[in-house]
């Protein structure tokens, strides 16, 4: 038998091939003989990174850089497609954008293409697509904390030379949380209000300070209900449970693409005897859609339209 | 009659072997960067030393392809001899609950880990190799599970083994389905778009962690492929024939774990590919599994390469799984075969 012998030398060729190629492939990385004069240093969320001067093509590869870029007006070179297409509820402000594919799997080649002198990645990529993206152009992880939502608007003014329109939707955002709070606060004190988001048919809450929650509990001081506080991740929540928290107020999130298998999921939940008797239902309190189902919720774009909205529907 | 079989095999194998330079070609020239033919070739050659060009190929192509061709040459292997050491048509790895266990533990990993191996930013080779890392140890885990659990009275019972595969591999699809429903979107994403089975994150690390075991265990495979023909016998003939049934029967499963481990660690749950490449390669050079094993493993390499050429062009900037497309694609041609097979009266 000279399968050894076979194997052995295809071994060794198969070897020696992908060596070369690795090699090939780090020399490249290493050799980025840019413009070393024109650089410029930038610290985002306790983090430095060396970016060239002029940042004029972005490639906004995260949702959350992608509503940022919209409240800011800023038209990035390239966004993500939600099915394949631009998210409607950004279409008014980014129509025309190019597309560099879907939020998990953003193509390379495509951003490649567009020659980026920056990219706005996600802190959720996975370690191999940042890699991968890093190779291309410097990628700064773009937040998607809630918390963090003003360090992001920061960073984009300061990318597009825009820092005072991001200081002053920021300032604005702080003022109408005030005259909110003085106009619903008092009143609201003793009731519950709940944000609900409907995905593959079943009704999901969120903890204190993820999803449009922070807008509701952590910048109106709304009171925060047992079960928000008890949820240390997205929690399904059951018809009798919510039936037993019985929420005064509540806003429903509801994405047709998130219930592609339970496209009537809207209608059967008010259609439901159980949901009749919670108070938000009684009173017709309940808000359905209260802003775009797909907006990230900790964004400027979705802080600044969930409080508009959200102010709007509990004075009522 | 041995002349005859081998002239076969080497005419298969070498229209295979096109087929599989076929879709390279085809895989390696498309793409949304355009280059032209004489980039690509310059590029690949070492006679160009433009660093987007560099990029492309070394970094954006050619990964997804010998991914491609190790995952299919893996599942191709493995899929022969499950079907092989378990006497049905019907088998695929998938029956050895390695997917299943790969997409809990990959869960798992999405759901508690992730954030903390971010946070704690550790190296980068690591941190790229958490996610496999994670995907084999759980696949091997359960695998050995139902290994064990079908090892009765010193004998390895094979209607266990299926049965216990079903069981397990619903189970643990049952686990991960509950924990995935606890994440957030993003999280979700990540693993659903795992399950249906990808190599959109191709790279070189994952191609050196996975080559040795591919080349070991295929090597170790192919050399035992011709106790498969043995094993098509009755058990007692088998024995009586002096081969040590169990012990055999072990050594091919386990490494056909390993195997299969290791494929899907890297790509997710690509399924079919295990099923159909044995029953390709049979209909071309027949039964004896020393030479169908080889030319199933060179049909698994051709599926999976061609159908990521799909997968990555045809909603291009969007990417569809190569798993869904080797169904799209697999599934039309396996009921030909069938229903070609049954026309000629088996």
């Amino acid at each position: 038998m000279n399968w050894k012998k076979v194997s052995g030398i295809g071994l060794a060729a198969f070897l020696s091939f992908s060596l070369a190629a690795c090699g090939n492939g780090e020399d490249t990385t290493a050799g980025s003989e840019a413009s070393n004069k024109h650089e410029q240093q930038l610290t985002y969320l306790d983090k430095a990174y060396t970016l060239p001067t002029e940042t004029d093509t972005i490639v906004a590869a995260s949702l959350e850089s992608m509503e940022d870029a919209a409240v800011l007006g800023v038209e990035p070179a390239g966004a993500l497609s939600v099915g394949g297409e631009t998210p409607a509820y950004l279409e008014g402000n980014l129509a025309g954008v190019e597309l560099i594919g879907e939020k998990m799997q953003p193509n390379y080649e495509t951003i490649l293409t567009l020659e980026p002198d920056v990219i706005l990645g996600s802190s959720k990529f996975p370690e191999d697509v940042r890699k991968s993206l890093n190779d291309i152009a410097m990628t700064i992880p773009y937040s998607h904390i809630a918390e963090n939502w003003e360090e992001n608007l920061e960073l984009l003014g300061s990318l597009t030379g825009k820092e005072e329109e991001a200081a002053e939707l920021i300032a604005d955002y702080h003022a109408d949380t005030e005259s909110a709070k003085a106009e619903i606060g008092e009143k609201l004190q003793d009731k519950k209000i709940l944000v609900v988001r409907i995905r593959s048919g079943s009704l999901y809450i969120y903890p204190e300070n993820v999803y449009l929650n922070s807008v509701l509990y952590g910048d109106l001081g709304l009171p925060v209900p047992e079960v928000v506080t008890a949820a240390k991740a997205q929690e399904e929540i059951s018809m009798e449970k919510l039936a037993d928290v019985n929420p005064d107020y509540l806003f429903l999130q509801f994405e047709t693409t998130e219930n592609a298998e339970n496209a009537s999921a809207l209608e059967d939940l008010q259609a439901n005897d159980i949901f009749k008797t919670t108070n938000a239902a009684k009173n017709d309190h309940v808000f359905i859609n209260a802003i775009d189902p797909l907006a990230q919720g900790g964004t400027a774009w979705s802080k600044t339209k969930f409080l508009k909205a959200a102010t709007e529907k509990l004075a009522e | 009659m041995q002349h005859k079989l081998g002239l076969k095999l080497v005419r298969s194998g070498l229209i295979i072997l096109a087929f599989l330079l076929l879709a390279i070609y085809l895989h390696i020239t498309s793409g949304s960067y355009t280059m032209t033919l004489r980039e690509i070739f310059r590029t690949l050659f070492g006679l160009n030393d433009d660093r987007k060009l560099e990029l492309v190929i070394f970094q954006f192509r050619l990964p997804r392809i010998v991914i491609g061709a190790l995952v299919g040459a893996g599942l191709g292997i493995a899929g022969a001899v499950m079907q092989g050491v378990t006497r049905n048509g019907l088998a695929d790895p998938g029956i050895l609950g390695i997917n299943a266990g790969a997409g809990t533990a990959i869960v798992v990993y999405i759901f508690f880990f992730q954030e903390m191996i971010q946070s704690e930013s550790i190296g980068g080779w690591l941190a790229v190799l958490m996610m496999p890392i994670f995907g084999f140890i759980g696949g091997l885990l359960v695998a050995l599970l139902i290994f064990v659990f079908s090892w009765r009275q010193d004998t390895l019972d094979m209607q266990r083994l299926i049965l216990t595969g079903i069981a397990l591999g619903t189970g643990f699809g049952a686990l991960s389905l509950y924990i995935s429903l606890k994440m957030n979107a993003n999280d979700f994403e990540m693993a659903a778009v795992w399950t249906s089975g990808s190599i959109y994150n191709a790279n070189w690390i994952y191609i050196y962690a996975m080559l040795p075991w591919i080349i070991c265990l295929g090597a170790l495979l192919y050399r035992k492929s011709y106790l498969l023909n043995y094993f098509q016998l009755h058990d007692n003939s088998v024995r009586s024939l002096g081969i040590r049934n169990e012990k055999e029967k072990a050594i091919l499963l386990l490494a056909s774990i390993g195997l299969v481990s290791a494929c899907v660690s890297v790509s997710g749950g690509i399924a079919f590919v295990g099923l159909i490449a044995p029953h390709i390669s049979r209909r071309l050079v027949g039964n004896d599994y020393r030479y169908s094993m080889p030319i199933s493993a060179l049909t698994g390499m051709v599926l999976l390469v061609f159908c990521d050429y799909i997968a990555k062009t045809v909603f291009a900037p969007a990417e569809l799984a190569v798993g869904i497309a080797v169904s799209i694609i697999g599934v039309p041609y396996f009921l030909y075969l069938l229903a070609r097979a049954n026309r000629g009266g088996g």
